[in-house]
């Protein structure tokens, strides 16, 4: 009897004991090794070997004890209406946080976590968590208490309608290929390569280098130097990363909306339950590429604290369609958003103001592939390939550009705003509700300021700066249609 | 509706920091880089004018043209020197207040006042001490005001 109350009394509203590991520094286990060494080295004799490695062992005990006492201080309890939690040193710092405050609840549970039947839970509300860069609750919990929570959330929008959307496996294939981010794996691969030579000896990762580099030279017929090959080997593999980690993250999408909540199920190793609060959505994110708009395709991520929060995280509702399809699920799924309407756009008479920039760019990359050569002639065969690889980028850039003309615009309807603009080669459509405006923002440049034309910049509500920068529009038609709006910026 | 404007001292004391760089700047390159005369007169020439330009020209337009104005549901911010910009934030918006007044700042202007909404920030600069002091009482006030109500 006495063992079942010490059992309750440790593990009841308490967080999975999985979490002492988590809290643990990521360090920890390399002090490990040389303890077990030495542990070994002494035939297992634990007198000498406390004798010989107190200090170490003594470490060891402190960060472990330490990580208990922060997992044994943390606690909570979930009640119908509320989530109490008690955090922080010896468990001080205690909120309540009502589930009709939580603009999202996020449940994950990876491959680790499956082992032990754990679930990560963050819940987080429209609070300014500019000081705290995390989620306003964190708990690794256990499955009888998940099934709680998330019986009592789910149960909020119980009897009323389910509307659902599930893109193709072939749509989620296409949507990781367009949106993985070169940059973050190309990150990873240079580390790894970096890390791999200090380890292997730069010698032999040379001799690796120069081994792929006749194999592709065999293969595609021509002569590339070593360092180009490096550059192209990391950019596809970061690439090709990138890729499959966004695929395994969204493949079985499913958005169901039910009442307020739109459950949002997700990912393949670690399976994720996002629960959004429509009433707490901050705006719509409609975006595409130049190729997507052409072909008449987007993507539709959403802005609502917590969503989208975590590490590589996309934030999308849905997460590639055709035009028409987005329009019907965005229907389905967040009703009270309109579609998006412009009603003042930009000139074609503008274009100037759009391509100067590109073109500048796109202007400068011979000029500084001539200065290089000119003072590293060295380098003039990579010169030269890196100046191709540019240049392609950058004509696009300005294809880009010019298309934005033809897109760019703004429109007010219904209490909702539309702002639709370009930011580098990607075209975003954003829809926002006009109480959701925090700041607006009107600037000129000298030219503008006599041409009479502004730029906007709209920042609204979101748990980090935010804003969306509209150009070149007619000063007074801007001021006339935000003053009708409540936004006096004369 | 209240308008502030920056304080004058503090266009003074910027100016004074620039001449400080700039005598700086001379002083190491006639130190440093006496043996590249074209290099020395050249970055000599680069900070002094930079320093003209800046100190004499933008810096009185910057100042002339910015204001700060406090209504009775909006704040408004407009400010420019080779940019003309117009800001408005709705007093319902604001989050917190946060400040920074440097010592001795009733002699250099360095008081900043900046407002945070959810989602962006306005900055107020180079406001007098007693300006400074008088808008973050206003909006803290405010704030307090629209919570009771709450």
């Amino acid at each position: 009897m006495a063992e079942k109350s010490l059992f309750s009394y440790l593990f009841k509203y308490r967080q999975h004991p999985l979490t002492i590991f988590n809290y643990i520094t990521r360090g920890f286990w390399l002090l490990l090794i040389p303890l077990t060494r030495s542990l070994i080295a002494t035939r297992f004799n634990i007198a000498q070997w406390l004798r010989g490695a107190w200090l170490d062992i003594l470490i060891v005990s402190l960060i472990f004890g330490f990580a208990f006492l922060r997992w044994f201080f943390i606690s909570f309890h979930i009640e119908d209406e509320y989530i109490q939690t008690a955090t922080g040193y010896f468990g001080l710092l205690r909120s309540k946080i009502y589930y009709n405050q939580a603009s999202s609840v996020t449940c994950s549970q990876g491959a680790f976590l499956r082992l032990f039947r754990a679930y990560k839970i963050n819940i987080d509300t429209n609070s300014n968590a500019r000081f705290f860069s995390k989620h306003n609750v964190t708990l690794i919990v256990k499955k009888s208490e998940f099934d709680k929570l998330y019986s009592i959330i789910k149960s909020h929008g119980q009897g009323l309608a389910r509307f659902s959307y599930q893109p193709k496996k072939t749509q989620l294939f296409i949507f990781s290929l367009l949106f993985s981010s070169t940059i973050s794996g190309v990150v990873l691969i240079a580390t790894i390569l970096y890390q791999g030579a200090r380890i292997i000896g730069r010698e032999i990762e040379q001799q690796l280098l120069l081994d792929i580099n006749k194999q592709v030279s065999d293969f595609l017929t021509v002569n590339l130097p070593p360092i180009t090959v490096a550059i192209v080997l990391v950019i596809v593999v970061g690439w090709l990363y990138s890729f499959l980690v966004n695929l395994i993250r969204h493949w079985d999408f499913t958005a169901v909306r039910q009442g307020s909540n739109i459950i949002i199920q997700s990912g393949i190793i670690t399976r994720r339950i996002n629960i959004v609060d429509i009433n707490r959505i901050n705006f719509i994110d409609i975006r595409q590429s130049f190729l997507m708009r052409i072909f008449k395709i987007c993507s539709v991520n959403i802005s609502c604290a917590g969503y989208g929060k975590s590490n590589r995280q996309i934030s999308v509702l849905v997460p590639i369609t055709t035009n028409e399809e987005m329009l019907m699920s965005l229907k389905v799924l967040i009703p009270k958003f309109p579609r998006p309407t412009l009603t003042l756009r930009s000139r074609l008479s503008y274009i100037l103001s759009f391509l100067l920039t590109p073109t500048l760019v796109v202007a400068a990359i011979p000029v500084a592939a001539y200065v290089i050569s000119w003072i590293f002639p060295e380098w003039e065969s990579v010169t030269m390939f890196l100046m191709v690889m540019f240049f392609i980028p950058g004509f696009w850039f300005i294809v880009v550009k010019f298309a934005a003309v033809f897109t760019t615009g703004i429109g007010f309807y219904n209490g909702y705003a539309t702002l639709s603009y370009c930011r580098f080669y990607s075209f975003h459509t954003v829809v926002v509700p006009i109480k959701r405006i925090c700041i607006a923002t009107t600037k000129q440049t000298v030219a503008q300021y006599f041409n009479k034309q502004c730029d906007l910049k709209i920042y609204t509500n979101s748990e980090k700066t935010s804003y969306h920068k509209v150009k070149n529009f007619p000063l007074k038609n801007v001021l006339e249609e935000f003053a009708s709006h409540g936004f006096d910026l004369s | 509706m209240r308008i502030y404007k920056m304080n004058k001292s503090a266009k003074n004391f910027l100016r004074i920091v620039m001449i400080v760089i700039a005598l700086t700047v001379t002083y190491f390159c006639f130190s440093y880089l006496s043996g590249y005369p074209i290099i020395m007169w050249l970055v000599i020439g680069l900070f002094w004018g930079a320093m003209i330009v800046y100190g004499f020209i933008f810096l009185p337009i910057y100042f002339k043209s910015s204001r700060y104005m406090i209504g009775e549901k909006e704040i408004k911010k407009q400010a420019g020197m080779l940019f003309f910009t117009k800001q408005y934030i709705k007093l319902e918006s604001i989050q917190y207040v946060s400040s920074v007044i440097f010592p001795l700042s009733q002699f250099t202007g360095l008081n900043f006042v900046t407002i945070n909404a959810f989602g962006g920030r306005v900055i107020f600069m180079f406001l007098s001490r007693n300006d400074a002091l008088e808008i973050i009482e206003c909006l803290e006030d405010y704030i307090k005001r629209r919570e009771q109500q709450k």
